[in-house]
Parts: C-alpha cells; sequence; structure tokens
C-alpha cells in the first residue's frame, strides 16, 4: 500500500490532503494543499505503468503548482528521468515504508489560475467542514 | 475509379437529439432513421422526417430497416452464436407485481408486427432469422417485399392519419433509397452469409427496378483481412443490380485501424464505386478523405458514432461527449488537449483560433482571454448524493455543435482537396501534435491515413 507513505510524506508540507479528487474525467490520487505557501501538489501513484502516470501528470500540471508520479522502488529504475525533468515531474520512490524523493518537481509552467483559485475553495471548504 | 463529392448523412439517434437537427440540418446531405427508434415513436419520427424532407428543406432522408436484429449474432466475450434474439430484449415491469421479465423490446415488436412474415414469426418463436431462409419458396421474397414497401409507406401512412393532414396541399416524399434486408454475416458461416445478403440484395433490386436500392454488408471487421471475401462481396454486390451499398465492418474505427485494413478498405471502395454508390455507414475524417477514390458518403450521429459495433455493449454508463480536435479528426479529452497547447504555440484566444478551431462556437465559448476553452469538458454531480461527477450538459452540447459545425467544414474542404492536398494536411497535423506527450499517442493514425491514401498517387 503505497498511499499512507505517501500521504505521510506529502503531509509534511502540505497540511490539507485529499484523494481522488476529481479534475474532469480523471481523478488525482493524492492533491495536497499549503495555505501557509498557498500552493497545490498532486501526485499520481501506480505500481507498474510509469509512462501514463507520468501522462497524467502532465495533465495535473494545469491545477497544480507541482506534480510527482510516486511508483515502487522497483518500478522506478524503468523510468526516463530525462522526460521528466524536461517536464518538471517529480519522481517518489516508495518502499515498504519508505517514501523517497528521487526527483524533485519543478513549478507548473502551464498552471492554470482559474482551476487553482477553484481547488483552493474545494480545500478550504475541507477545513471549514473540518472545523 | 470516380472522384465524388463526399456527402454526410446524419444519423438520428433520439429524439434527445432532435435539437441538433433542428440548428443544422441545412448542412447535411441526408438524414438516416433506425426503424426502431420510428416505431418507438412514430408520431414524433415522422413528423421531423417531413419536417426535413419536405418543400423547405428537401433533405434526403433514409430508414434503416434494422433487419440485422432479427438475425442471429455473435457474443463478443464467448464468440457463441445467438440465436435466441436476446439482444432486442429488455427487463420490463410486469404490470400489478414488483417483479420484472425479460421481454422484447417495444419497439422491435412492433417492427416486426408491420414486416410480418418471417420477422414476427422469430419473435414468436424466440429464435433468430438465420440463412436457413433460402430453405424456403418465397420467404425471402417475402421478407424483401414487406421491408421495401415499410419504407415506402411507413411515412406517408403514419401522417396521412393525422387529423391536421391535408392530402390535397402535402406531399410526403419517399425516402432517398430504399434498403434491402440485411443481416450480420459472421465469420463461422461466412458462405450462407453471403447467400443470404446477396439474395434479399438482388431480389430486392429486381422488386424495386425505378427505385433507388441499396444494401448493407454487414460482417465483422476481420474481414477485411480476408481478399477472398472481399472480392466474394465486391461480385455479389456488383451482380445484384443494387444502386449502392453501405458497409458496415463492426469494430473498425479509423483511428485505430492498421494499415493493411484501411488499404482494403480503399481498395474496396475503389473496385464497388466503378458501378454503385458507396457509403460508411459509420465512419469519420478519412470516410471523407476517401470520397477521392470514390466513397460517396459517410454516416455518423451527433456526438458520436463514427464507428459502430454491430453488437451493442450492455451495461455500459453513457460516454463522454469529447471534443473533437479537428487536426487530428478526433475526440480527446478537453484538459489533455489544454495542457498540449503552449507546446504549439497557443497563448492567447487568438492563437487558439488560428491554431487549433475557430468554429462559431469556439468563437463564442474560448473567450477574449483564451480561458474558456475548459468549459467544453465542465463536469458535475448529477445529484448531492452521488460522488461521481458526470459531463454538464451544456458542455456535451457544445461539443456535439462544435463537432457538427466542423464535420460540415471539412466536407465542403474534402470536396476541393486532391489527395496531395489532404496528405500534407495530415502530415502536418502530425507534426503539429504529435511531440505533445499528452496527445503523442492519439495523432498516430495520420501517418497511416497519409499512407493509404498516397499510395494511388
Amino acid at each position: 500500500m503505497m498511499l499512507p507513505v505517501v500521504d505521510e510524506y506529502i503531509g509534511r508540507q502540505y497540511s490539507i490532503l485529499a484523494r481522488e479528487v476529481p479534475f474532469f474525467a480523471h481523478r488525482i490520487d493524492l492533491y495536497g494543499y499549503s495555505p501557509a505557501t498557498d500552493s497545490l501538489l498532486a501526485v499520481e501513484l501506480k505500481l507498474r505503468n510509469w509512462r501514463r502516470a507520468f501522462q497524467q501528470a502532465l495533465v495535473y500540471q494545469l491545477c497544480s503548482d507541482y506534480v510527482y508520479i510516486a511508483l515502487p522502488d522497483t518500478v522506478v529504475g524503468r523510468v526516463e528521468r530525462n522526460w521528466l525533468q524536461e517536464y518538471g515531474v517529480g519522481l517518489l520512490s516508495i518502499s515498504e515504508d519508505v517514501c523517497l524523493e528521487e526527483l524533485p518537481a519543478a513549478p507548473s509552467s502551464v498552471l492554470n489560475s482559474a482551476y487553482k483559485a477553484s481547488y483552493r475553495a474545494y480545500f478550504e471548504r475541507i477545513v471549514a467542514c473540518q472545523e | 475509379m470516380p472522384r465524388v463529392d463526399p456527402s454526410v448523412v446524419l444519423r438520428l439517434g433520439s429524439h434527445a437529439e432532435k435539437r441538433y437537427f433542428l440548428k443544422t440540418i441545412q448542412l447535411w446531405d441526408g438524414l438516416i432513421v433506425g426503424s426502431n427508434l420510428l416505431e418507438a415513436t412514430p408520431g414524433a419520427t415522422s413528423s421531423l422526417i417531413m419536417k426535413f424532407a419536405g418543400a423547405k428543406h428537401k433533405v434526403p432522408y433514409y430508414i434503416d430497416p434494422m433487419t440485422y436484429a432479427f438475425g442471429t449474432y455473435v457474443e463478443r466475450k464467448t464468440d457463441r452464436l445467438r440465436t435466441d434474439l436476446d439482444w432486442i430484449k429488455s427487463e420490463q415491469k410486469v404490470r400489478g407485481s414488483n417483479t420484472t421479465e425479460r421481454r422484447f423490446k417495444r419497439s422491435y415488436r412492433r417492427l416486426a408486427e408491420r414486416l410480418g412474415g418471417s420477422v414476427i414469426r422469430a419473435i414468436e418463436t424466440n429464435e433468430a432469422l438465420s440463412a436457413n431462409l433460402l430453405d424456403e419458396t418465397n420467404q425471402i421474397e417475402n421478407m424483401c417485399s414487406a421491408v421495401l414497401n415499410y419504407q415506402r409507406s411507413r411515412i406517408s401512412s403514419e401522417i396521412s392519419s393525422w387529423p391536421e393532414f391535408e392530402a390535397d396541399t402535402e406531399v410526403i416524399p419517399g425516402p432517398a433509397a430504399l434498403f434491402a434486408p440485411y443481416f450480420y454475416i459472421d465469420c463461422h458461416h461466412l458462405d450462407a452469409g453471403l447467400s443470404l445478403f446477396s439474395a434479399c440484395a438482388r431480389i430486392s433490386a429486381s422488386m424495386a427496378a425505378n427505385e433507388q436500392v441499396h444494401c448493407v454488408l454487414c460482417t465483422d471487421v476481420s474481414r477485411l483481412d480476408s481478399p477472398e471475401f472481399l472480392e466474394k462481396a465486391a461480385t455479389l454486390i456488383l451482380d445484384s443490380g443494387v444502386d449502392g451499398v453501405w458497409l458496415w465492418f463492426s469494430r473498425y474505427y479509423e483511428e485505430t485501424a492498421s494499415v493493411s485494413r484501411l488499404r482494403a478498405f480503399r481498395k474496396l471502395v475503389e473496385k464497388l464505386s466503378e458501378t454503385v454508390d458507396v457509403y460508411n455507414r459509420h465512419g469519420g475524417k478519412f470516410s471523407l478523405a476517401l470520397s477521392r477514390c470514390g466513397l460517396r458518403g459517410t454516416s455518423h450521429g451527433v456526438g458520436y458514432g463514427e464507428q459502430k459495433d454491430v453488437m451493442p455493449v450492455i451495461g455500459q454508463s453513457t460516454p463522454t461527449v469529447r471534443y473533437y480536435l479537428p487536426d487530428l479528426g478526433r475526440r480527446l479529452g478537453v484538459p489533455e488537449i489544454e495542457r498540449a497547447l503552449p507546446g504549439i504555440g497557443v497563448r492567447t484566444a487568438e492563437d487558439f483560433l488560428d491554431s487549433v478551431c475557430r468554429c462559431p462556437i469556439c468563437r463564442q465559448v474560448i473567450g477574449p482571454d483564451g480561458g474558456g476553452f475548459s468549459s467544453y469538458g465542465d463536469f458535475r454531480y448529477s445529484s448531492p448524493e452521488t460522488k461521481r461527477q458526470t459531463q454538464a450538459p451544456a458542455a456535451a452540447q457544445r461539443c456535439r455543435f462544435h463537432f457538427l459545425l466542423n464535420r460540415a467544414m471539412e466536407r465542403d474542404w474534402f470536396q476541393t482537396a486532391d489527395i496531395r492536398t489532404i496528405c500534407k494536411l495530415f502530415e502536418k497535423a502530425f507534426r503539429k501534435w504529435a511531440s505533445e506527450p499528452t496527445l503523442s499517442g492519439d495523432a498516430r493514425h495520420l501517418p497511416r491515413w497519409k499512407k493509404v491514401l498516397a499510395e494511388r498517387i
């Protein structure tokens, strides 16, 4: 189970987390918001198909400041890192209970401010509900 | 081979699509309606056909007799031949109880009652029509006669029964062509299927010698791999005396078809079009391009239907209507396209209109800051209880109108273009989009299309 490990790792900087957040026909596996830095982070988790994860991650750059793909450490070796670097997608390697940042994500160059505003409001509603 | 002007015959799938026809009917070369829809809603469908085919619009129309629905079919998962007609049945509530029963859909039962003879017997005995029809004298003759008469007279009999109908002043036009009965030719019984197909086409053509008669070659896409089958089918069609043929290769998708299948399809079109009008029953942009090789027209629905399996997929949710990307000639997800826009140099609304689409819908939707594109993909919760989002009806509507306007423009463009120009268009579109990672896999059909078209230069 990769999700709790990634949750814990991302949660250190992004205090509000949500899973399976809809974005058009997609569902963002893990989506975080940091009110302190006003930044959104999306993570796409995959067990094997890193190319598919990469494609989805590129789409999530429209609504996120930072995007990562998270893969089991046994799969990470197959990833074409230069592709990820070219597009600023970060890479997380997951072993049993450890999440390692193999590549940092760059700020999204295609962030759509309207989407960001909409998801910022989404997270603020989550906080309001929790309170 | 003849080079013809491509035509688009729009298929009315349900009355929910009426608005698209009302707004765009003048753009199309024809309208086709399934007889199951006609029997489900005879008044509304006849009225709509009368409106479009009447003196004001004069749009040619066709009634698809849908006889294949009463034939045998092959179950996709098991490859088993089914003769129980189960695919035209549905669970229906038993009156006065809380139970349901699997019965024939009312539209198909009514159609069978109208066609009578062996068709209604199939319903009554729960036994699909098959090539055994050939064994009994007059069976096929009777069926052909009933099917042709149905198409000739169904609309006029419906309309003339209306009290407001004025027989002196109103002329009810007939269909542009009559379809011979047709059935799915399954791969396990090719000879029998072709014999039945041939008999239906030949007899119908002889019965309606003064009218346009078309046949429908309905089989699996794998038959495109068999030159023997295609040769035999072509010979039977050309010998039958029909005026036109509609090709329906189930599971033939232009965007994913291999070069060899696209080539086989093109060759079949070329051969047939020397003598008869050839239509693709479900086709898209590649079919329009094949007008340069003789394909007279293609048919599809308002939002999808450029491909259709003969066997309906049961239990599938309503598909999302995606944005039709004109360059690629296919529908794709809004965020995948939006993510690719910076890569092709689109930064502003004007860039979008220049590089992607300038149809009236896009001009209205995109807005001055270029931010409106996402509204093609709007989702919403259909009810407060649900956790799943579905496409907003307004977004689906925008996508459909955008697609229809583009399709009409494409049809007009293909009328004037030669093969070399079309190939250049495909090549340019491929170069433009294929390097965008969110769409790279969705542009791969363009080199195949180009290759198959260019082979004849």
